[in-house]
């Protein structure tokens, strides 16, 4: 009775105290690629990405009922870091959706205007604001309606302290006419959060440093009943201060630092929680130094040793020393690992992707084209029969053998493989969350759901190397072989290997691309570097190899095509594939959308 | 006869002048609607020479360049096709989009485009040499990028090129006033509306809002429908299909125009 009377109580004081209208709710999930498309429009940075807010804890002062519920602590609030801009995940402030959806665009808005100079924010957000109106002055209507909304929800002055109720003040003003607050006044805590403002930015060095927030189930599971008070602070020791700032005979209290490693030391042990129970105050800081340093040592034989050996077993290729201007036959020798990996299904999250790619490529497939002049057909080539009729007649001797116009059902007859570098570089991060791997991942698994909507024969297949004796090849999915659980699996198993010699795993690709029968044959290579192996693979030597095995490819009929997504590679990427050879991808988090609309393109008839 | 309008963006104008005195072909790269064509009418018309204009497909062979024999009341007659015309005529023979014709007909404009100035009429037995009024124009779009097709670089080398890219906003703001009689404000709003989608190339959209699509938005503007219905037939819809893109480019059209 007791816990059912308490919930309710808790549910009601909630409702009471959070402007939260769940019926009106907007998710950045559903905005989050128009919000992209408008902020990129109106001027924001392309390379800039959406992201969830992690939730912090504001010191704000709260309203009445806020404090009786215990909430309005923490808080999404919108801000910049060095590569993002983080939004709510939801945005549930106002009873109307149109208005909640307002808030999301504005705020983009906004952030395509904020220039971070140093200014203190609220300064930074005035000048935002009168710039994004003053350039988008039918936005100002919006603007309007949207300042009203959330003044509604904001505390009114009269009613505060007299410290806070001049910040406050200084806020409405500021809202009402941006740009006509020039000073604000001091005020012991900060003041409850703008929510058509942006957050003064985290330096690059704290937002880099931040890893994923805890996810409110997280917090939920802690046993810790009592509030702890926490802040976030910086690592003394990071500090490199060479000024006292403070007079130690005044100090008033004191502190230790200790340091403490939590992410390892992370046990849920009552023996902590009490530890943290008899703090005063408890400071956390995230600090760069990692915990120990792996060494990772291949030793590297001078070249002359190994130079003429000649490997005898196995899938052996030759290799292109260009100092001797000559092969060095068998000398590479390609490992086909043991396909160990379990089926699994496509991800959830790249479904709806997944669906508006094959619905593109299928366009492709039922592209029929009508030809003419063929020795058989649907219908008649009256104008290659008119031809021959008045060229009959004009006595020019030509074949009465009639012509017809044919639509064959695959025109097309294109055969690709699409060869993924997964070499250690591919173990960096592409993001906070993401690693270059993962990307990959992604990119394969959409692609051969794509592509097999567009009907062409494809074979996908993914490669590192360590020295010239284990050029690792993955295949992932044969010619023929249909899609499905296994091919998903193992393009899920996919890890990162070591380096990447990129000539030897052509080589290979091509052998298999050229045992296809079909007329167009297409090399696309994934890759994020430049040629490099641990025996002397790397600078002109394997740039040389891989230029030279490309040579080959398009001496057997087959087209390759680089998919590049590192820009540092941009330079060696002419001269390997030719200007209209390659393609850099400038966002990673784009690869997986963008891959199959370039092939798409590629190939269009 | 009055000169269809164009507004230079530099000196392609004196350029064309030079090359069509110089007998030397031409060959324009370009977006598509930016005003490729437009700028080839003109100068036909400056020039006082006949236009012979031809927009290539993926069916388009050297016969329809060229010409055929067709059968009349009984008798065969030779037709000359648009390119044979410009030739015999003296005039600009200008192939839209050459990128996307048959690989035959490169081999017909290979004599013609360069300093032969021939072109060889297989069926009539026939040589005909260009007069010098005569002159070859071919455009393409280089924005795609396609494996099948492309321009070949022997065939790209027979010509002088210019690039023809999306106008500043002062000549976009003169050419949608002067096309559609619209005012200053609309003109000036409309290109900004242009100049954010095409801060969207190659990102999120394929080919961005040209200066045609601009012009058709503010015709059906002038000519009485409302400003988001309009932009949005000209403009969001005629852009992408995609449902989530369409929903960002509204909100960049309610942006820039209002409500």
């Amino acid at each position: 009775m007791e816990t059912w009377a308490g919930a309710l109580w808790d549910r009601w004081v909630r409702h009471l105290a959070e402007a939260h209208h769940p019926q009106a709710e907007i998710r950045l999930e559903s905005l989050r690629r128009p919000l992209s498309v408008f902020f990129r429009g109106v001027g924001g940075e392309a390379g800039r990405r959406f992201a969830v807010a992690e939730r912090r804890i504001h010191e704000g002062r709260r309203t009445w009922r806020e404090r009786l519920a215990g909430t309005g602590r923490l808080t999404e609030l919108p801000h910049l870091t060095a590569d993002e801009l983080r939004l709510p995940a939801a945005i549930a402030h106002f009873p109307k959706r149109p208005l909640n959806r307002d808030l999301y665009f504005w705020l983009a808005l906004l952030a395509a205007h904020f220039v971070p100079n140093g200014e203190p924010w609220w300064l930074a957000n005035q000048r935002a604001t009168a710039v994004a109106l003053a350039r988008y002055p039918a936005w100002q209507e919006r603007y309007d309606r949207l300042v009203a909304a959330s003044l509604a929800l904001r505390p009114l002055p009269h009613q505060l302290p007299p410290v806070d109720a001049a910040v406050e003040e200084a806020i409405r003003a500021a809202l009402r006419a941006p740009g006509s607050v020039r000073t604000f006044p001091a005020s012991p805590r900060p003041p409850r959060p703008v929510m058509l403002w942006l957050m003064p930015q985290e330096t690059d060095a704290a937002a880099a440093r931040r890893r994923p927030p805890p996810t409110a189930k997280d917090g939920a599971s802690s046993s810790a009943a009592a509030p702890i008070q926490t802040e976030a602070t910086e690592d003394p020791g990071s500090q490199h201060g060479m000024l006292l700032a403070f007079r130690a005979e005044s100090l008033l209290c004191w502190a230790e630092y200790v340091r403490v490693d939590r992410s390892l030391e992370d046990a849920e042990g009552d023996e902590a929680g009490r530890a943290a129970a008899q703090l005063e105050r408890l400071a956390l800081a995230e600090d760069s130094d990692p915990v120990a340093s792996r060494v990772r040592m291949d030793l590297e034989r001078p070249p002359a040793a190994d130079a003429d050996e000649r490997l005898r077993e196995g899938i052996l290729l030759p290799e292109w020393d260009y100092r001797r201007g000559q092969y060095r036959p068998d000398h590479c020798r390609i490992d086909l690992p043991r396909d160990e990996a379990m089926p699994a299904p496509l991800p959830g999250q790249l479904r709806p992707l997944t669906q508006r790619l094959r619905a593109e490529l299928e366009r492709i497939r039922s592209e029929r084209r009508p030809q003419a002049g063929q020795p058989e057909g649907d219908a008649l080539d009256l104008d290659d029969w008119v031809r021959r009729h008045a060229e009959l007649r004009s006595g020019c001797p030509v074949s009465a053998q009639p012509r017809y116009i044919d639509t064959p059902r695959t025109a097309r007859d294109l055969s690709c493989l699409l060869l993924a570098d997964v070499s250690l570089s591919t173990d960096a991060h592409a993001d906070d969350a993401h690693r270059v791997i993962d990307v990959i991942r992604d990119a394969l698994l959409v692609f051969t759901e794509a592509i097999e909507a567009a009907g062409d024969a494809l074979a996908v297949a993914a490669f590192s190397s360590l020295g010239h004796a284990h050029v690792r090849y993955h295949r992932l999915k044969d010619f023929g072989e249909r899609n499905g659980p296994a091919v998903r699996g193992r393009i899920l198993a996919l890890r990162p290997g070591d380096y990447t010699r990129l000539g030897a795993a052509i080589r290979h690709a091509a052998d298999r691309l050229a045992a296809t029968t079909s007329r167009q044959k297409l090399l696309l290579v994934l890759t994020d570097g430049k040629p490099h192996d641990i025996d002397h693979y790397d600078g002109r030597y394997g740039v040389e190899d891989t230029r030279r095995a490309l040579f080959e490819c398009r001496r057997r009929g087959i087209r390759p095509f680089c998919v590049a997504i590192d820009r540092e590679a941009a330079d060696v990427l002419p001269y390997l594939f030719g200007h209209d050879g390659h393609v850099v991808v400038q966002r990673l988090g784009e690869l997986a959308a963008r891959l199959p609309r370039l092939y798409a393109e590629l190939t269009r008839p | 006869m009055t000169l269809p309008a164009y507004e230079p963006a530099s000196d392609e104008v004196e350029l064309f002048e030079h090359a069509w005195r110089n007998r030397l072909p031409v060959l324009i790269k370009g977006p598509t609607g930016v005003g490729k064509t437009r700028f080839v009418t003109h100068m036909a018309a400056r020039l006082g020479l006949p236009l012979f204009s031809v927009a290539c497909h993926d069916d388009l062979t050297a016969a329809d360049l060229v010409g055929r024999h067709l059968v009349q009341n009984g008798q065969t007659v030779w037709q000359d096709g648009p390119l044979t015309r410009a030739v015999r005529e003296g005039g600009i023979c200008y192939l839209d989009e050459i990128v996307e014709a048959r690989k035959d007909v490169t081999v017909v404009i290979h004599p013609l485009a360069d300093h032969r100035r021939t072109l060889p009429l297989e069926r009539t037995g026939e040589l005909l040499a260009a007069p010098p009024e005569f002159m070859l124009v071919v455009s393409y779009n280089p924005g795609y990028q396609n494996f099948l097709k492309g321009l070949k670089p022997s065939t790209r080398q027979r010509f002088v090129a210019l690039r023809f890219g999306f106008p500043d906003e002062a000549r976009e703001i003169r050419i949608l006033q002067r096309e559609t009689g619209c005012d200053a404000l609309l003109a000036r709003r409309l290109v900004a509306l242009g100049n954010a989608i095409r801060r969207l190339d190659g990102v999120d959209l394929e080919e961005v809002a040209s200066t045609r699509l601009l012009v058709y938005a503010a015709l059906l503007i002038r000519g009485g429908l409302p400003v988001l219905a309009a932009c949005r037939a000209a403009l969001v819809e005629a852009l992408s299909d995609d449902a989530e893109v369409t929903a960002g480019l509204e909100e960049l059209v309610r942006t820039v125009l209002g409500e």
